[in-house]
Protein backbone atom coordinates (compact mmCIF):
# COMPACT_ATOMS: atom_id res chain seq x y z
CA UNK A 1 0.00 0.00 0.00
CA UNK A 2 2.66 2.26 0.56
CA UNK A 3 5.67 1.06 -1.44
CA UNK A 4 6.16 4.25 -2.97
CA UNK A 5 5.75 6.64 -0.17
CA UNK A 6 9.40 7.68 1.34
CA UNK A 7 9.68 5.62 4.13
CA UNK A 8 11.46 7.96 6.11
CA UNK A 9 8.27 9.94 6.33
CA UNK A 10 5.90 7.19 7.04
CA UNK A 11 6.70 7.68 10.97
CA UNK A 12 4.08 10.06 12.65
CA UNK A 13 6.55 12.14 14.60
CA UNK A 14 9.27 12.14 11.44
CA UNK A 15 6.24 13.22 9.66
CA UNK A 16 5.19 15.67 12.32
CA UNK A 17 8.78 17.50 12.43
CA UNK A 18 8.97 18.03 8.81
CA UNK A 19 5.30 19.42 8.67
CA UNK A 20 6.31 21.96 11.34
CA UNK A 21 8.81 23.35 9.87
CA UNK A 22 7.79 23.16 6.15
CA UNK A 23 5.69 25.84 6.98
CA UNK A 24 8.37 27.85 8.92
CA UNK A 25 11.99 29.33 8.51
CA UNK A 26 13.00 27.90 11.42
CA UNK A 27 11.83 26.30 15.03
CA UNK A 28 13.29 25.56 17.81
CA UNK A 29 13.81 21.72 19.59
CA UNK A 30 11.40 23.01 22.36
CA UNK A 31 8.27 24.47 20.09
CA UNK A 32 8.54 20.53 17.91
CA UNK A 33 8.75 19.00 21.69
CA UNK A 34 5.39 20.74 23.06
CA UNK A 35 3.44 20.34 19.57
CA UNK A 36 4.42 17.00 18.55
CA UNK A 37 4.33 15.59 22.12
CA UNK A 38 7.15 13.78 21.96
CA UNK A 39 9.87 13.16 24.37
CA UNK A 40 13.15 14.61 24.45
CA UNK A 41 14.61 11.08 23.57
CA UNK A 42 11.90 10.17 20.96
CA UNK A 43 12.49 13.82 19.06
CA UNK A 44 16.13 13.92 19.08
CA UNK A 45 16.30 10.42 17.77
CA UNK A 46 13.89 11.30 14.70
CA UNK A 47 15.32 14.55 14.08
CA UNK A 48 18.95 12.63 14.16
CA UNK A 49 17.35 10.25 11.28
CA UNK A 50 16.22 13.19 9.27
CA UNK A 51 19.68 14.83 9.47
CA UNK A 52 21.20 11.95 8.01
CA UNK A 53 18.96 11.72 5.36
CA UNK A 54 19.60 15.38 4.57
CA UNK A 55 16.30 16.81 5.37
CA UNK A 56 16.68 19.22 7.98
CA UNK A 57 19.81 21.04 9.34
CA UNK A 58 20.18 21.82 12.70
CA UNK A 59 22.16 24.80 14.53
CA UNK A 60 23.22 24.66 18.57
CA UNK A 61 24.30 26.97 20.23
CA UNK A 62 24.33 28.80 23.57
CA UNK A 63 21.73 31.90 24.01
CA UNK A 64 21.74 33.78 27.39
CA UNK A 65 24.02 30.61 28.83
CA UNK A 66 21.19 28.60 27.46
CA UNK A 67 22.10 25.58 25.48
CA UNK A 68 19.50 26.06 22.21
CA UNK A 69 18.79 23.90 19.71
CA UNK A 70 17.41 25.40 16.13
CA UNK A 71 16.11 23.29 12.80
CA UNK A 72 15.51 24.35 9.24
CA UNK A 73 14.44 22.06 6.54
CA UNK A 74 16.60 22.08 4.06
CA UNK A 75 15.94 21.98 -0.24
CA UNK A 76 16.11 18.15 -0.18
CA UNK A 77 13.77 17.73 2.60
CA UNK A 78 11.57 20.29 0.66
CA UNK A 79 11.63 18.38 -1.94
CA UNK A 80 10.89 14.69 -0.38
CA UNK A 81 7.88 16.29 1.67
CA UNK A 82 6.40 17.32 -1.71
CA UNK A 83 6.67 14.00 -3.33
CA UNK A 84 5.07 12.55 -0.06
CA UNK A 85 2.15 14.54 -0.33
CA UNK A 86 1.87 13.84 -3.95
CA UNK A 87 1.99 10.63 -3.37
CA UNK A 88 -0.33 10.38 -0.47
CA UNK A 89 -3.00 12.54 -2.69
CA UNK A 90 -2.48 9.91 -5.98
CA UNK A 91 -3.24 7.09 -2.98
CA UNK A 92 -6.15 8.51 -2.27
CA UNK A 93 -7.55 9.61 -5.76
CA UNK A 94 -7.66 6.13 -6.51
CA UNK B 1 8.15 3.27 18.92
CA UNK B 2 7.46 4.54 15.50
CA UNK B 3 3.57 4.83 14.68
CA UNK B 4 2.44 4.85 11.29
CA UNK B 5 -0.19 6.58 9.53
CA UNK B 6 -2.96 5.59 6.77
CA UNK B 7 -3.08 7.89 4.16
CA UNK B 8 -5.69 9.92 5.61
CA UNK B 9 -4.27 10.50 9.21
CA UNK B 10 -1.23 11.44 7.44
CA UNK B 11 -2.76 14.11 5.48
CA UNK B 12 -4.71 15.33 8.99
CA UNK B 13 -1.24 15.48 10.84
CA UNK B 14 0.45 17.40 7.90
CA UNK B 15 -2.58 19.91 8.38
CA UNK B 16 -2.64 20.41 12.00
CA UNK B 17 1.00 20.35 12.22
CA UNK B 18 1.07 23.48 9.79
CA UNK B 19 -2.06 25.38 11.41
CA UNK B 20 -0.13 24.97 14.45
CA UNK B 21 3.12 25.96 13.17
CA UNK B 22 1.23 28.97 11.44
CA UNK B 23 -1.49 30.14 14.08
CA UNK B 24 1.23 30.13 17.00
CA UNK B 25 0.52 33.23 18.78
CA UNK B 26 3.48 33.78 20.74
CA UNK B 27 3.36 34.82 24.66
CA UNK B 28 3.29 38.95 24.15
CA UNK B 29 2.09 38.87 20.75
CA UNK B 30 0.08 42.07 21.58
CA UNK B 31 2.92 43.46 23.48
CA UNK B 32 4.03 46.15 20.49
CA UNK B 33 0.21 47.47 19.58
CA UNK B 34 0.00 47.89 23.54
CA UNK B 35 2.65 49.65 24.05
CA UNK B 36 1.97 52.02 20.98
CA UNK B 37 -1.83 51.91 22.06
CA UNK B 38 -1.38 53.21 25.54
CA UNK B 39 1.58 55.20 24.93
CA UNK B 40 0.02 57.58 21.90
CA UNK B 41 -3.00 57.38 23.48
CA UNK B 42 -1.37 59.43 26.40
CA UNK B 43 0.61 61.64 24.39
CA UNK B 44 -2.94 62.71 22.34
CA UNK B 45 -4.63 63.51 25.64
CA UNK B 46 -1.85 65.12 27.16
CA UNK B 47 -1.45 67.43 23.88
CA UNK B 48 -5.40 67.77 23.58
CA UNK B 49 -5.20 69.14 28.01
CA UNK B 50 -2.07 71.55 26.73
CA UNK B 51 -3.35 73.18 23.43
CA UNK B 52 -6.77 73.69 25.25
CA UNK B 53 -4.58 75.31 28.05
CA UNK B 54 -2.02 77.22 26.42
CA UNK B 55 -2.97 77.31 22.72
CA UNK B 56 1.01 77.34 21.40
CA UNK B 57 2.51 75.01 18.54
CA UNK B 58 5.36 74.13 21.10
CA UNK B 59 2.94 72.01 22.59
CA UNK B 60 3.54 69.58 19.70
CA UNK B 61 7.10 68.77 21.21
CA UNK B 62 5.39 66.29 23.58
CA UNK B 63 5.52 64.15 20.21
CA UNK B 64 9.42 64.52 19.87
CA UNK B 65 8.81 61.38 22.92
CA UNK B 66 7.74 59.22 20.37
CA UNK B 67 11.50 58.79 18.83
CA UNK B 68 13.19 57.33 21.80
CA UNK B 69 10.38 55.42 22.40
CA UNK B 70 10.28 53.78 18.55
CA UNK B 71 14.22 52.98 19.52
CA UNK B 72 13.38 51.24 22.86
CA UNK B 73 10.25 49.34 21.01
CA UNK B 74 12.89 48.54 17.88
CA UNK B 75 15.23 46.82 19.70
CA UNK B 76 12.52 45.10 21.98
CA UNK B 77 11.05 43.26 19.15
CA UNK B 78 14.28 42.75 17.19
CA UNK B 79 15.11 40.61 20.65
CA UNK B 80 11.88 39.35 20.53
CA UNK B 81 12.55 37.72 16.96
CA UNK B 82 15.87 36.44 17.82
CA UNK B 83 14.68 34.56 20.51
CA UNK B 84 11.28 33.31 19.60
CA UNK B 85 11.23 29.27 19.09
CA UNK B 86 9.44 29.65 15.74
CA UNK B 87 9.75 32.31 13.03
CA UNK B 88 7.93 31.94 9.63
CA UNK B 89 8.28 34.08 6.45
CA UNK B 90 5.18 35.67 7.37
CA UNK B 91 6.86 37.34 10.79
CA UNK B 92 9.39 38.78 8.44
CA UNK B 93 6.46 40.06 6.55
CA UNK B 94 5.09 41.74 9.37
CA UNK B 95 7.84 42.93 9.84
CA UNK B 96 8.20 44.87 6.89
CA UNK B 97 4.66 46.49 7.15
CA UNK B 98 4.86 48.34 10.11
CA UNK B 99 8.27 49.46 8.84
CA UNK B 100 7.03 51.25 6.10
CA UNK B 101 4.36 52.29 7.94
CA UNK B 102 6.61 53.92 10.06
CA UNK B 103 8.74 54.95 7.16
CA UNK B 104 4.65 56.62 5.88
CA UNK B 105 4.26 57.95 9.39
CA UNK B 106 7.43 59.86 9.21
CA UNK B 107 7.05 61.20 5.28
CA UNK B 108 3.54 62.18 6.54
CA UNK B 109 4.84 64.29 9.37
CA UNK B 110 7.92 66.07 7.20
CA UNK B 111 5.61 66.70 4.13
CA UNK B 112 2.99 68.37 6.04
CA UNK B 113 5.40 70.21 7.95
CA UNK B 114 6.74 71.65 4.82
CA UNK B 115 4.21 72.31 3.50
CA UNK B 116 2.81 74.21 6.55
CA UNK B 117 6.19 76.00 6.91
CA UNK B 118 6.55 76.57 3.10
CA UNK B 119 3.20 78.14 2.43
CA UNK B 120 2.76 79.76 5.73
CA UNK B 121 -0.55 77.84 6.09
CA UNK B 122 -1.46 75.87 9.46
CA UNK B 123 -3.96 73.86 7.58
CA UNK B 124 -1.30 71.10 6.58
CA UNK B 125 -1.09 70.14 10.33
CA UNK B 126 -4.64 69.12 9.98
CA UNK B 127 -3.58 66.66 7.89
CA UNK B 128 -1.45 64.96 10.17
CA UNK B 129 -3.74 62.92 12.44
CA UNK B 130 -6.04 61.49 9.54
CA UNK B 131 -3.45 60.95 7.15
CA UNK B 132 -1.54 58.81 10.51
CA UNK B 133 -4.74 57.20 11.49
CA UNK B 134 -4.89 55.68 7.50
CA UNK B 135 -1.13 54.55 7.59
CA UNK B 136 -1.47 52.56 11.11
CA UNK B 137 -4.81 51.58 10.10
CA UNK B 138 -3.38 50.13 6.66
CA UNK B 139 -0.46 48.06 8.63
CA UNK B 140 -3.13 46.49 11.04
CA UNK B 141 -5.35 45.19 8.14
CA UNK B 142 -2.47 44.07 6.67
CA UNK B 143 -1.14 42.62 9.78
CA UNK B 144 -4.42 40.93 10.44
CA UNK B 145 -4.90 39.59 7.06
CA UNK B 146 -1.56 37.70 7.22
CA UNK B 147 -1.69 36.55 10.76
CA UNK B 148 -5.61 35.89 10.30
CA UNK B 149 -6.48 37.54 13.22
CA UNK B 150 -9.97 39.44 12.86
CA UNK B 151 -9.45 41.64 15.82
CA UNK B 152 -6.63 43.31 14.00
CA UNK B 153 -8.81 43.61 11.10
CA UNK B 154 -11.44 45.49 13.21
CA UNK B 155 -8.65 47.76 14.30
CA UNK B 156 -7.86 48.51 11.19
CA UNK B 157 -11.10 49.11 10.07
CA UNK B 158 -11.39 51.37 13.33
CA UNK B 159 -8.75 53.40 12.30
CA UNK B 160 -9.71 54.04 8.66
CA UNK B 161 -13.00 55.35 10.28
CA UNK B 162 -11.32 57.39 12.67
CA UNK B 163 -9.65 59.39 9.69
CA UNK B 164 -12.40 59.88 8.09
CA UNK B 165 -14.57 61.80 11.54
CA UNK B 166 -11.10 63.57 12.01
CA UNK B 167 -11.03 65.46 8.38
CA UNK B 168 -15.04 65.88 9.35
CA UNK B 169 -14.75 67.11 12.90
CA UNK B 170 -11.73 69.14 11.35
CA UNK B 171 -13.89 70.85 8.89
CA UNK B 172 -17.08 71.26 10.64
CA UNK B 173 -15.59 72.85 14.17
CA UNK B 174 -12.33 74.89 12.20
CA UNK B 175 -10.51 73.13 15.32
CA UNK B 176 -7.74 70.70 15.61
CA UNK B 177 -7.68 69.80 19.01
CA UNK B 178 -10.62 67.89 18.87
CA UNK B 179 -8.43 65.10 16.14
CA UNK B 180 -6.44 64.33 19.48
CA UNK B 181 -8.86 63.19 20.94
CA UNK B 182 -10.33 61.06 18.32
CA UNK B 183 -7.24 59.57 17.72
CA UNK B 184 -6.64 58.62 21.40
CA UNK B 185 -10.22 57.03 21.33
CA UNK B 186 -8.69 54.97 17.88
CA UNK B 187 -5.44 53.80 19.70
CA UNK B 188 -7.48 52.38 22.90
CA UNK B 189 -10.06 50.68 20.24
CA UNK B 190 -7.59 50.19 17.42
CA UNK B 191 -4.42 48.85 19.25
CA UNK B 192 -5.32 48.65 22.66
CA UNK B 193 -8.30 46.08 22.37
CA UNK B 194 -6.93 44.15 19.59
CA UNK B 195 -3.50 43.84 21.66
CA UNK B 196 -4.92 42.61 25.09
CA UNK B 197 -7.19 40.10 22.49
CA UNK B 198 -3.88 39.03 20.97
CA UNK B 199 -1.96 38.64 24.59
CA UNK B 200 -4.84 36.50 25.74
CA UNK B 201 -4.95 34.37 22.68
CA UNK B 202 -1.44 33.60 23.21
CA UNK B 203 -1.69 32.30 26.58
CA UNK B 204 -4.43 30.03 25.05
CA UNK B 205 -1.61 28.54 22.47
CA UNK B 206 1.13 27.90 24.55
Amino acid sequence: MFKDLDPLLLSQQRLAIMSILISADEADFVFIKEKTGATSGNLSSHIEKLCEAGYLEIDKFIEKKRPRTVLKITPKGIDAFDNYVKALQDYIRK
Amino acid sequence: MENKLNEQESLQLITDMINQARNNFRRGAGNGLLFWGYTLAALSILTYVLLVLFNSPLVYSVWALTIPLFFVNYFYSRKRYREALIKSHIDKVIGDVWTSASVSIVLIVFICYSFAYGFKSGIPYRLIVPLIMGAGGTALYITAKLCRFKPYAYGGIVFWLGSIVCVISSIATNRNEIQFIIFALGMIAGYVVPGHIANRKAEEDV
